[in-house]
């Protein structure tokens, strides 16, 4: 899978992760692992560069919480626009699905 | 081997090795150290002994230079390039202009605009953090200047202060009130977005705000000097009122909130208006119908000067200086054009302290070298750079600078609005709005429809005062720009 796909991929993950609850990073690459019987395995490198550009993209907001042991985590809450961003990621995905199975599913015949 | 200590503080700080903001540093590593410390935990929980918990939890984050510069590429300053170019461009045809109208004399006056620009980088360095951090004291400041500047008039009205005295004070107190009004604006917006979830109350502070300054600006001799910047403070913070609304920052209701504004507005112009009183009548027909009032007044009249360019605008040629005989010039540089062939009404028909007779004489005796610069209102060429322009150079030529200066100010509000921030935005809307307003009175005054004393032109004719005002504004737009991806939204 080229580049550009693969990081559009991790994108639409990490925002549908975050459409269904409030997240910290830490928590995403082990739900994301969970999630997929650890085929994706999102690595920190890749992950947070994506989190603060949705962020500086106003695709999602963050808001820092205290855990009992005192320890700092910052959580990402997806906004209006990261919900409509996500369903462009989709869009865009499953036009690329689609291209890939008219590709490689073989001849469709027309009757 | 490293102690966990070491390995994870070497892997952060080779991390905000590669992040140029150094603010940002904390917060990143925060998040980071929290990341390492969650996995570390992990491993243990599976067994592993804590310092190869933890060293392998920095392990799997991966390369820290990578990591570093990725997040640098979203956390970098940045630099409003088209608009900083915009406004020096507009800057340096301030200067020129200058020099045009005066030569080697107004070098001096241009200094002014040498110093604008310090003024507009520094705040572009730190202005919009700055303004944050004091947004309290700044306001304090600003109303004790108010305050001081109408109190000084006041008491040498009372303490029997001569009339220079009082006239001079009065002045003088003019200029730093501009300058004070001016900067109201990105203060109001910074105050009003702090007390958002006090609704209605925060709406009404900005017109409590407001109805102050009009009540210190009534304090002087000089009021009309007031005009352009107090409608300027009227129409930009009733326009950030109603941003907030629309966007939903004011814990209020759109309904309740609009009618709320509009209704502050009104009141606050009202008052304007009622405290003001007759002066706010002449000034407005001065504006709206100056032939009228210019048929009862003198050359020096601003009334006169709005017939007199609206006269020679309609002779405008469309390339070149505008085509006036010699007897055209004379007749226009003693206003025997309008006071004997036309409708004005010299002194409305009295002696008044200068006859029409008296003032003739007086101005034939420049007659024989009349060029196109000695018949302009009064010599204010500053107040009447773009129909001088027209006269000067033609329409078409006129309109590129004119193209220029309406393209800096949609740039000015393309900036606001590429602004993530919102309080960055809403600060950067607050200064677009005021140049937009002061822009619009500019061009009406050099059309003839002069509202009260002339304000500035943004970037291009300004005074000592106004160009600090104007140039902390477009500081703090480029300011927020700059730090938009590193200040964080505060909740």
């Amino acid at each position: 899978m080229d580049k550009k796909m693969m990081a559009m991929g991790a994108t639409m993950l990490v925002l549908k992760l975050l459409e269904e609850e409030d997240l910290y990073g830490y928590q995403i690459i082990r739900k994301l692992e969970e999630r997929s019987n650890s085929v994706f395995s999102l690595k920190e490198g890749t992950l947070y560069p994506i989190l603060h550009g949705l962020e500086e993209q106003d695709a999602v907001e963050s808001y820092e919480k205290t855990t009992e042991t005192g320890r700092i985590r910052k959580y990402y809450h997806l906004t209006k626009k990261g919900k409509k961003l996500l369903e462009e990621k989709k869009k865009e995905w499953d036009a690329y699905e689609k291209a890939i199975h008219d590709v490689m599913g073989g001849v469709s015949f027309a009757y | 081997m490293r102690t966990k200590h070491e390995a994870l503080e070497q892997f952060l700080g080779d991390v905000d090795e590669q992040i140029a903001y150094q603010p940002m540093h904390s917060t990143i590593n925060e998040e980071l150290r929290g990341h390492i410390e969650d996995k570390a935990e992990m491993y243990m929980d599976f067994g592993l002994a804590e310092e190869e918990a933890f060293h392998r939890a920095v392990r799997d984050m991966g390369d820290p230079s990578a990591l570093g510069a990725s997040l640098n590429e979203k956390h970098h300053l940045r630099i409003a390039k088209p608009l900083l170019g915009l406004i020096l461009t507009l800057t340096l045809l301030g200067i020129v202009g200058n020099i045009e109208d005066g030569g080697l004399y107004q070098l001096f006056d241009s200094l002014y605009f040498v110093w604008g620009i310090a003024v507009l980088l520094v705040i572009m360095w730190r202005g919009y953090p700055m303004l944050l951090k004091y947004t309290d004291v700044i306001l304090k400041i600003l109303v004790l200047c108010c305050l001081g500047m109408s109190v000084l008039p006041l008491m040498t009205r009372l303490f029997n202060g001569d009339w220079f005295t009082h006239h001079f004070l009065s002045i003088y107190s003019v200029s730093v009130r501009y300058g004070v009004l001016q900067l109201s604006i990105p203060l109001m917006a910074v105050l009003l977005y702090r007390n958002r979830r006090n609704g209605i109350k925060s709406i009404c502070i900005v017109f409590a705000y407001e109805a102050l300054m009009i009540f210190l600006a009534m304090a002087t001799y000089v009021i009309d000097y007031a005009y352009v910047p107090i409608v300027t403070l009227l129409v930009s913070c009733t326009g950030i009122i109603i941003y907030m609304i629309v966007k939903e920052y004011l814990a209020v209701s759109e309904i309740k909130g609009t009618l709320v504004t509009i209704l502050g507005t009104a009141t606050v112009f009202l008052l304007f208006i009622f405290m003001d009183g007759s002066n706010f009548i002449n000034n407005m027909q001065m504006f709206v119908n100056p032939g009228a009032k210019a048929s009862v007044q003198t050359a020096w009249d601003d009334s006169y000067n709005n017939v007199l360019i609206q006269d020679l605008l309609g002779k405008a040629e469309l390339f070149g200086e505008v085509q006036l005989s010699e007897e055209e010039l004379i007749r226009y540089s003693t206003s025997q054009w309008y006071y004997e062939d036309g409708e004005g009404n010299w002194n409305n028909g009295g002696e008044g302290w200068m006859s029409l007779e008296k003032y003739t004489a007086y101005k034939m005796q420049f007659a024989d070298s009349l060029e196109l610069e000695d018949i302009l209102p009064q010599h204010y060429l500053n107040n009447y750079r773009i129909a001088y322009w027209i006269l000067k150079y033609g329409l078409i030529p006129a309109l590129l600078p004119v193209l220029l200066i309406l393209a800096t100010k949609i740039v000015i509000l393309m900036t606001a609005w590429k602004i993530r921030n919102r309080l960055g935005r809403l600060t950067a809307l607050s200064g677009a709005f005021a140049f937009f307003v002061q822009n619009l009175f500019y061009f009406l005054g050099n059309f003839g429809f002069q509202f009260g004393q002339f304000g500035n032109l943004p970037f291009v004719s300004e005074g000592l005062v106004s160009i600090t005002g104007t140039m902390i504004m477009a500081g703090l737009i480029l300011s927020a720009y700059r730090f938009d991806t590193v200040i964080k939204e505060i909740s």
